[in-house]
């Protein structure tokens, strides 16, 4: 057994009087690949952030390499050797790649003041070959010009340049296709095999098993149990996450035959991401929209609400024609769509939950004045019937977890009774337990008549719950299947060709 | 995370909501409180019936336009341009007002004041300018346009019958004061009662997620825009009567007055958050602390710095508030 690196005992930490660390302990041994598991909001983030210095430990210690340490930020952290890469990643997007990944460091100033870019650029390009990084990024192109993986190759970058011996992943994967994910676990063994040890955060289960060495389990602020993750099984680590045995995640759906047809899409055009894309939607069905990220699903989506305006092309919905000019006029048709970036695009997030609920419904509705009596009551159904736990609907939407979040989404277009749903990527960055009922809802919702058009990265999710299903690439639908011809190997033998081509 | 709910009383439950949600008014009204016991203590005259009607007629033309002002930062805009909508307004209407009369120079006042919106309404929403620069050159054509309408003179000998809206009394209050109070309290019940309150808020806080929930984001930030034109020829008309005469120089510095009320009342600049009761205690703050310096006879040089300290202070505070949730 390899010593151990670093030995946490005992770490509490409070966020205004709500427990998120209720004295944890785990030690990470050097040179292994450590995942912390549980779903959003079970601490595994909180912790990870404390031994990077992100955030305080109000008790407890830290001890790293035998000595204990207190990180009043990220910098010392990274001076002792732990480097973390968040969700929200630390770059400046009007700076080079290069400029970033050496931002403070010393040799990025000749005579302390002088900016030398011609040797930043030399140091990344060797920094580069050194992890054998086979996506080919130009040490002088700016951060906002890279992909979302790209920019997260970055972080890891600043972090080996800095010869860091622990690395903290939070949620690496979150935003990443499954090529992408596939590219970072390939660096990770390949720092893991040159003595870097790592802590992976994740609520993936899938992920977990293919990268880690042992998980760690937590569940509301505790450690509930620690796995060898080649003798484990995925049931025992979902019971372990969520508390329960919650059955088999993908054999919600109970389908029934599709009714009449509600939207028909002709030819619709949008710059070069949608390209003559025509689809029809029935009530009832859930039609699953797959392709990599990239291959123009979220454009054809947007293009469809009205988000982007198309180019040509026809939208049918309730014997109108034509392409639809806004999102106001998709709501007037009875079209809600849930957005992929739900940060930004699905929730003022600074403003109280019961406000973002029912934002559309006063769109929808008649009348100037609101009733607040009237409001809340329809809040509460919906936090109700969705199962959103709250203290209280006047707190921040920014308060609640991922999960909760998008349950928050959800209300604020089923209160406007929807017949058409488009929901892009609506389970993404949720916990096992918040999918769940998500999957539970879009069934009921089927089952009730919606039309839906599902959009999702993740290839059981979309062939356990559409009915039909629509295959992207390059701004194309190249292949629509039955859900019972469906598999993850046939989908992506018409999606998956050079991931470059779709780059470019 | 997860957030468990502790038991309470329904009374307390309900009381720490009320502090909860108006954390940064209360604690911007325990200041002025402060402020005012601190000035009545050192300067006798301070608490006396005339000098709290003084205060209340300083308040009143830059509170009437912070009204507006409050409105535009809410939608995470900016009115640079509220001192010389009112000078154009004052001045414009005031021509009118001398060759046709009241009802015709009255009307003209607010229209002017409603155009000039509009213009700042219509370049904001449907081209991308920034409200920073559409504003800032409405204020530099309105104020030159004042000096164009009258070379510069000021408009004197205004009709008698003007001087009402500045010296009518109802019930022994000021006239002006119910205005002002008044649209304070309309402006306040906009914000939280009506739609077009809550589809600011929603601009303010994340336009592309209101958009995208079908807010029309046009129509409702060029009316913020045009309301807050229409309280500036309000807030100009009030004064012109007072004065019974329009200067050129009318609302010299409105904007910064504006801003800095609605800064120190808790409103933020980035948008989303605020409130008219913010805005309200801020305009007095001001007020309050420029008479109380002049009671005590503080030499004016030394106000703006006093002012100064205390929009810092406020944002400090108010950051300090917010972060403890």
């Amino acid at each position: 057994m390899e010593r151990t690196l670093l030995t946490i005992h005992d770490v509490r930490k409070n966020f205004g009087g709500i427990a998120a660390l209720k004295g944890v302990s785990l030690e990470v041994r050097s040179g292994e690949i450590l995942a912390l598991v549980g779903e959003n909001g079970a601490g595994k983030s909180t912790l990870a952030k404390i031994i990077a210095g992100v955030i305080g430990r109000d008790s407890g210690s830290v001890t790293l390499d035998g000595r204990e340490v207190h990180f009043h930020s990220t910098t010392e952290a990274r001076e002792a050797g732990v480097s973390i890469v968040l969700q929200e990643f630390n770059l400046i997007p009007d700076l080079s790649v290069a400029e970033n990944v050496f931002l403070m460091a010393p040799q990025t100033f000749r005579a302390g003041f002088w900016l030398d870019r011609r040797s930043i650029n030399r140091r990344t390009r060797d920094l580069i070959r050194q992890v054998r990084i086979d996506l080919n990024i130009d040490p002088t192109r700016k951060i906002s010009s890279l992909t979302v993986a790209e920019q997260q190759l970055v972080e890891v970058l600043k972090a080996v340049s800095v010869r860091s011996r622990l690395l903290i992943l939070d949620e690496p994967t979150a935003t990443l296709t499954t090529q992408e994910t596939a590219k970072l676990f390939a660096l990770i063994r390949k720092l893991r095999s040159d003595g870097l040890t790592v802590i992976f955060v994740s609520h993936r289960i899938e992920e977990v098993f293919q990268i880690s060495d042992r998980i760690v389990v937590f569940r509301d602020g505790e450690k509930v149990k620690e796995f060898i993750t080649t003798e484990t099984q995925q049931r025992e680590l979902i019971t372990a996450m969520v508390g329960r045995d919650i059955g088999s995640l993908y054999s919600i759906r109970k389908r029934s035959p599709p009714g009449e047809v509600v939207v028909e899409v002709s030819n619709l055009c949008r710059g070069n991401r949608v390209i003559d894309c025509s689809l029809r939607l029935r009530r009832g069905e859930i039609v699953g929209l797959s392709g990599l990220v990239g291959a123009g699903r979220t454009e054809l989506v947007r293009a469809l609400f009205g988000a982007d305006r198309a180019d040509s092309g026809e939208v049918r919905i309730k014997g109108r024609v034509g392409i639809v000019r806004s999102p106001a006029e998709s709501i007037h048709n009875g079209v809600a769509m849930v957005p992929e970036d739900r940060k930004n695009h699905g929730l003022l997030t600074e403003l109280p939950i019961y406000q973002n609920i029912t934002l559309s419904y006063h769109v929808h509705s008649r009348g100037f004045w609101i009733s607040r009596g009237r409001e809340m009551a329809m809040v509460d159904g919906k936090v109700k019937d969705l199962r959103i736990r709250i203290a209280s609907s006047v707190k921040p939407v920014v308060s609640l977890s991922g999960g909760n979040q998008q349950k928050v989404v959800l209300a604020k277009w089923l209160l406007n009774e929807p017949d058409v749903l488009l929901l892009d990527e609506p389970t993404r960055g949720i916990d096992v337990g918040a999918k769940f009922e998500v999957y539970t809802l879009i069934d009921s919702l089927a089952a009730r008549g919606v039309a839906i058009l599902l959009v999702s990265s993740e290839l059981p999710e979309i062939i356990a719950l559409s009915d039909r299903i629509l295959v992207m690439k390059a701004g194309r639908i190249v292949a629509e299947m039955d859900h019972r011809d469906a598999s993850e190997e046939r989908i992506l033998s018409f999606c998956a060709q050079e991931e470059s081509h779709v780059d470019n | 995370m997860s957030t468990i709910e502790r038991p309470q009383s329904k009374l307390a439950a309900g009381v720490s909501a009320f502090t909860g949600e108006w954390r940064i008014e209360l604690a911007m009204l325990a200041a002025l409180f402060l402020l005012c016991v601190v000035l009545s203590i050192l300067a006798p005259r301070f608490l006396t019936f005339g000098n709290i009607g003084n205060l209340f007629w300083q308040a009143t033309t830059v509170g009437i336009i912070a009204i507006g002002q409050t409105f535009v930062i809410l939608t995470a805009g900016i009115d640079l341009s509220v001192g010389g909508l009112a000078a154009i307004s004052a001045m414009l209407g005031g021509i009118f007002l001398m060759h046709q009369g009241m009802g015709i120079g009255v009307t003209a006042i607010l229209l002017t004041g409603v155009a000039a919106g509009l213009v700042n309404g219509f370049l904001v929403a449907y081209t991308q300018l920034a409200p920073f620069i559409v504003t800032l050159g409405m204020m530099s054509i309105s104020r030159s346009l004042t000096y164009v309408s009258t070379n510069g003179h000021s408009l004197t000998g205004l009709p008698a019958a003007y001087r009402f809206f500045g010296a009518a009394e109802v019930f022994g209050i000021q006239f002006y004061t119910i205005v002002f109070v008044g649209l304070f309290i309309v402006g306040q019940v906009v914000l939280t009662k009506t739609k077009l309150g809550r589809f600011w808020y929603a601009i303010g806080s994340n336009e592309e997620a209101a958009r995208l929930a079908g807010v029309s984001i046009r129509l409702y930030k060029s009316l913020a825009y045009v309301i807050s034109g229409f309280l500036c020829a309000v807030g100009a008309l009030i004064l012109t009567s007072r004065l019974g005469a329009v200067d050129p120089d009318t609302g010299v510095g409105l904007e910064l007055e504006t801003i800095a009320a609605v800064v120190i009342g808790g409103t933020s600049l980035a948008g989303g958050k605020g409130s008219l009761v913010g805005t309200f205690i801020g305009v007095f703050l001001i007020t309050v602390l420029h008479n109380g310096l002049n009671l005590i006879g503080v030499s004016p040089f030394w106000q703006g710095s006093a002012v100064g300290a205390v929009i810092i202070v406020s944002v400090v505070l108010d950051r300090l508030l917010r972060r403890r949730r």
